[in-house]
């Protein structure tokens, strides 16, 4: 996996789960965090987070669903690389 | 190397079953355990699960379709791209697929007279039994009670087709949709209220306990619950001519996932604290869009809420699902104002409790979700 490309994946899903629910997302930054922009509600966040299992063929286990881990486009890369 | 999905025997009479729907595309990543299609046969309807992790690469049949046991229903492969093998397998035996995992015959003939589906019922063992179907009756009542003509039809229709079985999910959505027509008298009323307090109040909730997402429907669904505890009446139905009151405030929840409503349930919600109940509300939608919910998790509702807010929709009045006398509608804010709208049983609410519950909605009450 390369992190570059997964890094631009991961902004383009989160701007497009943002837009389906009316929320605007362009200029996300890799260190803005996530949870505090308000762009993603619940379910957008789970449909990321199923997003991210299927695409990077991992499986994310509840205890690990934190702002640690997926606070930021940067932690989620951080994560996905451990796991992958 | 792509694996075959195979078209499952149901029961031992019937070598052709119907595909109800195919609920994934090509190309789309399924999980192992996910739903991949519904098919039916004269006696139930059940969901076909994927076996591995990957991608549909091919799917087998149309809609409608009777399709022969033991054949290939669908392809997956590591990859979306993988080809699909130009020659097929060898039919899978049909013997084999159904020494192992049909119903019983005692279990057949229970679940007909009860109206029930093989999908609907876990089971213990490598066959469902009998008792995994009486199991399956006793943890649900009153919800598993026969299913009953929903109305007395007069007349038919009078253009040629056919008649066929509703599905496991068509089924359960005739059967609330029934109940709320014929059996409750639903009654609905609403409230306009500034969200701006709730947003506040669930942004923090979510940054002291350094959540995802900002939690403000199971907040409300859980002041909803406490409400609920503090209020039996609203914990309450009508069963058999008499008042029938819940035990405790199980909270039903709608999610809408592929195109379908779901409503998972928190159950023995008044046991638990803010941040449990959230985190049980977060794990039951994770688990109905992964598509792994379990019957169940879907029943025994005694409270409900559903919100539209995220489409975005100002207001809506929800169907009452079966046995349940209060269901709260949160829909998204305009200029500042939202509609809270709650559709309740008059036949054991009056409008003014049906109001209040709503009234100590619309706005967070901290004692109450702080319950430890």
């Amino acid at each position: 996996m390369d992190p570059d490309t997964a890094r631009q994946q991961i902004r383009d899903k989160i701007v497009a789960l943002a837009e389906a629910i009316g929320n605007e997302a362009d200029g996300l930054g890799d260190d803005a965090f996530i949870p505090q922009l308000d762009i993603l509600d619940s379910a957008a966040t789970m449909e990321l987070i199923m997003w991210l299992e299927q695409t990077y063929r991992i499986s994310i286990p509840d205890d690990d669903l934190t702002i640690e881990n997926f606070g930021t486009i940067n932690l989620i890369i951080g994560y996905v690389t451990k796991n992958a | 190397m792509p694996q075959p999905v195979f078209v499952p025997r149901i029961n031992n009479n019937d070598d052709e079953v119907r595909l109800i729907a195919v609920l994934v595309s090509p190309g789309e990543a399924v999980t192992s355990g996910q739903a991949v299609a519904e098919i039916e046969s004269e006696k139930a309807t059940v969901v076909v699960e994927a076996e591995a992790d990957g991608f549909v690469l091919e799917a087998s049949g149309a809609e409608g379709e009777m399709l022969d046991v033991g054949a290939v229903l669908m392809w997956i492969g590591a990859t979306p791209d993988e080809a699909v093998p130009e020659e097929q397998p060898a039919k899978q035996d049909a013997a084999a697929l159904s020494a192992s995992d049909r119903p019983t015959a005692g279990a057949l003939a229970l679940m007909k007279e009860h109206g029930m589906s093989a999908g609907d019922i876990p089971v213990s063992g490598a066959r469902m039994k009998v008792s995994d179907v009486e199991a399956f009756i006793a943890a649900n009542a009153p919800n598993a009670e026969p299913a009953k003509a929903a109305v007395a039809q007069t007349g038919a229709p009078d253009a040629d087709g056919k008649s066929v079985e509703f599905s496991a999910y068509e089924a359960a959505m005739l059967n609330s949709v029934s109940w709320h027509a014929n059996d409750a008298a639903a009654t609905y009323l609403e409230a306009d209220y500034d969200e701006a307090d709730w947003q506040a109040f669930a942004q923090n909730f979510r940054d002291t306990h350094g959540l995802l997402s900002s939690p403000l429907v199971p907040l409300m669904a859980y002041q909803l619950v406490r409400h609920a505890a503090d209020n039996p009446d609203l914990n309450t139905t009508v069963h058999n001519g008499r008042k029938y009151v819940y035990d405790c405030v199980n909270l039903g929840f709608t999610v809408h996932i592929g195109g379908k409503l779901f409503l998972p349930v928190v159950h023995e919600a008044d046991g638990m604290d803010g941040r449990e109940f959230v985190d049980a509300f977060a794990r039951l939608h994770r688990s109905a869009m992964r598509g792994k919910l379990q019957p169940a998790e879907m029943s025994g509702a005694t409270v409900a809420i559903s919100s539209m807010a995220r489409w975005p929709v100002l207001r809506h009045m929800p169907i009452l699902p079966p046995f349940v006398s209060l269901m709260v509608a949160h829909s998204a804010a305009r200029d500042g104002r939202s509609i809270l709208g709650a559709t309740y049983d008059h036949r054991v609410l009056d409008g003014a409790a049906a109001f209040q519950a709503l009234n100590h909605l619309t706005s967070p009450n901290e004692n109450a979700i702080a319950k430890e």
